[in-house]
């Protein structure tokens, strides 16, 4: 068995590409040290320091190498050149501490980073929500608890946060935190979690319910906020209209909410309403189809929805989403609105079996989308994952970032890929991050990549901590940058 | 962070170790202090898979604080894991001077799998955290009474074989609750006096739950069980009306089996099996 390895090679390759504008470097961030493991790392988020960009965080359902108490997140603190694992947070599991969902972010300038997840354990199918934050991202304190509720349970927290520039409150992190709470009432349970100052020391976060209207007894899981420097925050979420708990199958309205202070009103998040019923929150899509028992490529469907502002204009939106269409179609769709979630354009863009839209703008109001696309049929099928850009909504390019078998490796456990995956921008620069099969063959990435594992390209081979033992293939996260 | 309900969790890493640097790492990102150390792996003792293979290797060690150390000084470190990346880190909970306890002398001539030394410690806790072992066979398998009719009221369903989920919060994580009935061969830890035993699992394949055993009709062996505390239920006077159904199907105790190592096959030797026959693990 050989024992060196191509790595330099591609990681040569990926240099060379990464160097001016539109180039991509492609990072799988499990690091050598873990060379032997083949857990499915899947569901990925990433959090980019804007004070430091060198300094970024992810997360995925890595468990801890060695099942110790404490669930473990990803960092960088060279760009998402290199990896490693810091196991901070409060999250145990008997044999590989873990969270049963997980998203982080960084205020802009306080270099806080916080995390939204379901921690374990949780009794019974009660889901525990913790809000999380640590000033020291490297170090091995754990994350400190803002928030624990458990309750009805708590679903897909998703964390987004910002620290305020001017005027009042200037230099407090804004924190919004997208979740399912089964603990709202009337079966409205689409919620932000606020604060206005997550970085104090005893910070205080407030419940709303972005709900305004009867649901089906619930709303989806997804609920998606997005932050604007001036204050202005959206956020896009499912709103449940029928549910048939036997076959999975429901409609949805797509809705989009939008507050024009940051949530520190009276009535936050009610600044967009729709005109038709007068209720907050604009209904982009009523009626959209979803299964959520649905599957595809060992993916399980149920409905994706993303929001992105421009952080140049906040009057600017896209949005993204699924629905179910004939022929059993799983359609992705791009939207956009130019006067603040008012009116929206016509479909800019429909993807056939593309899921996990991941979108965000630059500075120079270039929109990056990040999906994953189901292609081909039968055995040949693959898992295309890519990133494509547009100055106006209507010219894409796209970048193919993996190529890979859907049937392959089987999976473990529900998501496959993740319920999500995600893309942030910080100045020109796009940053994201996708889990996807970690076979080491260089035509499963086009645009190149870097392994830090051990891995022989010539044999298509992943090896053990001894660069000599094969180690099977299994779901791993992967960094990307595109230099803007 | 100590877990207090598991302590084989706390220190899943212990190894003998030589002390070869001070107020050092093995990586660049590990922040270093005055308890920081680098040591060499002498001799891995247990170990998760990921750390069974450190013997030979230099690694940093965050240490407890409570010892001096210096170069050269060999020592049995109780760890878990911190940051993994070119090299790895770990958090010492505990040190001990090799030959101060007279357990050291075994526990270093032990020899064997550390992987094994580990599984068998965490089988141990799941024996004695349990509130009933048994051993015996599944008889069957299906979806619990109260669940049952509760959608089939609110779905309308005609038969039990296509009953849907309770209507209720709808969530990824969602457990679909199972009952497995088990026909008892023996009790080996707790009472029970019944024959039979009814055993809630999740069918869900979630990352939630997709360790948890899921038993079908036929699976012969160990059982580990905890009572379970049913979602939403009401002390027994409180619900003594909209339980009695199931109650009568069901039997007043319901327990769960979790864990991987909660369910393990006559067919397998070793584990549970050793600690039921008394042998030392």
């Amino acid at each position: 068995m050989p024992k060196k390895t191509t790595r330099r090679t591609t990681k040569a390759n990926t240099r060379k590409k990464a160097a001016g504008p539109g180039q991509v470097l492609i990072v799988n961030m499990i690091p050598k040290s873990l060379s032997g493991e083949t857990h499915q790392d899947s569901e990925p988020t990433i959090a980019v320091n804007p004070a430091n960009p060198l300094q970024i965080a992810a997360s995925a359902f890595t468990p801890d190498p060695s099942q110790g108490p404490r669930a473990p997140i990803y960092i960088s603190t060279d760009g998402g050149n290199t990896w490693t694992l810091n196991s901070i947070v409060p999250s145990t599991v008997a044999d590989g501490s873990a969270t049963a969902d997980i998203t982080v972010a960084f205020g802009s300038s306080s270099n806080n980073l916080y995390a939204g997840i379901i921690r374990f354990p949780f009794p019974g199918d009660k889901t525990r929500l913790n809000i999380l934050r640590t000033n020291d991202f490297q170090g091995s304190t754990t994350m400190k608890v803002l928030v624990d509720r458990q309750g009805a349970g708590v679903d897909q927290p998703y964390v987004q946060a910002t620290t305020v520039k001017n005027g009042p409150g200037a230099g407090k992190d804004r924190v919004y935190v997208g979740d399912n709470d089964f603990n709202a009432t009337g079966g409205r349970t689409a919620t932000i979690d606020q604060s206005l100052d997550g970085g104090a020391a005893s910070s205080h976060f407030k419940k709303i319910r972005i709900e305004s209207r009867p649901t089906s007894g619930q709303d989806g899981p997804p609920v998606r906020p997005a932050i604007h420097p001036d204050g202005t925050v959206y956020a896009i979420f499912h709103s449940w209209k029928s549910f048939d708990g036997h076959t999975g199958e429901g409609t949805a309205d797509i809705v989009v909410v939008r507050d024009d202070q940051g949530g520190s009103g009276t009535h936050p998040f009610t600044d967009l309403v729709d005109p038709i019923d007068n209720k907050a929150g604009m209904r982009v899509v009523r009626g959209a189809k979803f299964n959520f028992n649905g599957e595809k490529g060992q993916q399980r469907l149920g409905g994706d929805v993303a929001l992105a502002v421009d952080p140049t204009n906040s009057d600017l939106i896209y949005i993204a989403y699924n629905d179910d269409q004939p022929n059993g179609v799983y359609a992705l769709h791009i939207l956009r609105s130019t006067d603040r979630g008012r009116t929206w354009s016509p479909e800019l863009r429909r993807l056939d079996d593309a899921l996990n839209p991941a979108l965000a703008i630059n500075t120079s109001g270039k929109v990056g989308l990040l999906y994953q696309q189901l292609t081909g049929t039968g055995a040949a099928q693959q898992w295309v994952t890519k990133f494509e850009s547009t100055a106006d909504g209507n010219a894409w390019t796209a970048v193919t970032l993996s190529q890979a078998p859907a049937n392959r490796p089987v999976k473990d456990f529900d998501p496959y890929l993740g319920d999500y995956e995600h893309l942030m921008a910080v100045g020109k620069d796009f940053y994201g991050v996708f889990s996807a099969n970690n076979t080491p063959r260089k035509t499963n990435f086009p645009s190149g990549v870097v392994y830090q594992r051990n891995a022989n390209w010539n044999t298509n081979t992943l090896l053990d901590v001894d660069n000599v033992t094969p180690v099977g293939i299994s779901i791993d996260p992967f960094f990307f940058k595109v230099t803007g | 962070m100590p877990s207090n309900s598991d302590p084989s969790i706390d220190a899943t890493f212990l190894f003998k170790g030589t002390i070869r640097e001070v107020k050092s790492a093995t990586m660049p990102d590990v922040p270093v202090d005055k308890n920081t150390v680098v040591a060499m792996v002498d001799q891995v003792l247990e170990a998760p898979t990921n750390l069974a293979k450190m013997g030979g290797r230099r690694m940093t060690v965050k240490l407890s604080g409570r010892l001096k150390v210096a170069v050269g000084d060999e020592l049995i470190f109780h760890a878990h894991g911190w940051i993994f990346g070119a090299s790895v880190a770990v958090i010492s909970l505990r040190e001990e001077r090799v030959g101060e306890a007279r357990a050291h002398a075994a526990l270093l001539s032990r020899g064997g799998d550390p992987v094994a030394h580990r599984q068998n410690r965490r089988i141990k806790h799941r024996f004695t955290s349990a509130d009933v072992v048994i051993s015996g066979r599944v008889t069957m398998v299906r979806i619990p009474p109260d669940a049952a009719s509760a959608a089939r009221a609110a779905s309308k369903a005609n038969s039990a074989a296509s009953t849907p989920e309770p209507i209720g919060p709808v969530s990824e994580h969602t457990p679909h609750w199972r009952e497995a009935h088990v026909e008892i061969d023996d009790v080996h830890k707790g009472v029970h006096r019944s024959k039979t035993v009814v055993i809630r699992f999740p069918a869900s394949t979630d990352v939630r739950w997709y360790k948890a055993p899921k038993f079908q009709p036929g699976h012969q062996g160990f059982f580990m069980l905890r009572k379970h505390q049913l979602p939403g239920s009401e002390p027994a006077s409180r619900r003594k009306k909209a339980s009695r159904s199931a109650a009568a199907t069901s039997g007043t105790e319901v327990f769960t089996a979790l864990h991987p190592a909660d369910f393990q096959p006559y067919t397998q030797p070793g584990g549970v099996r050793r600690i039921i026959e008394n042998t030392d693990i």
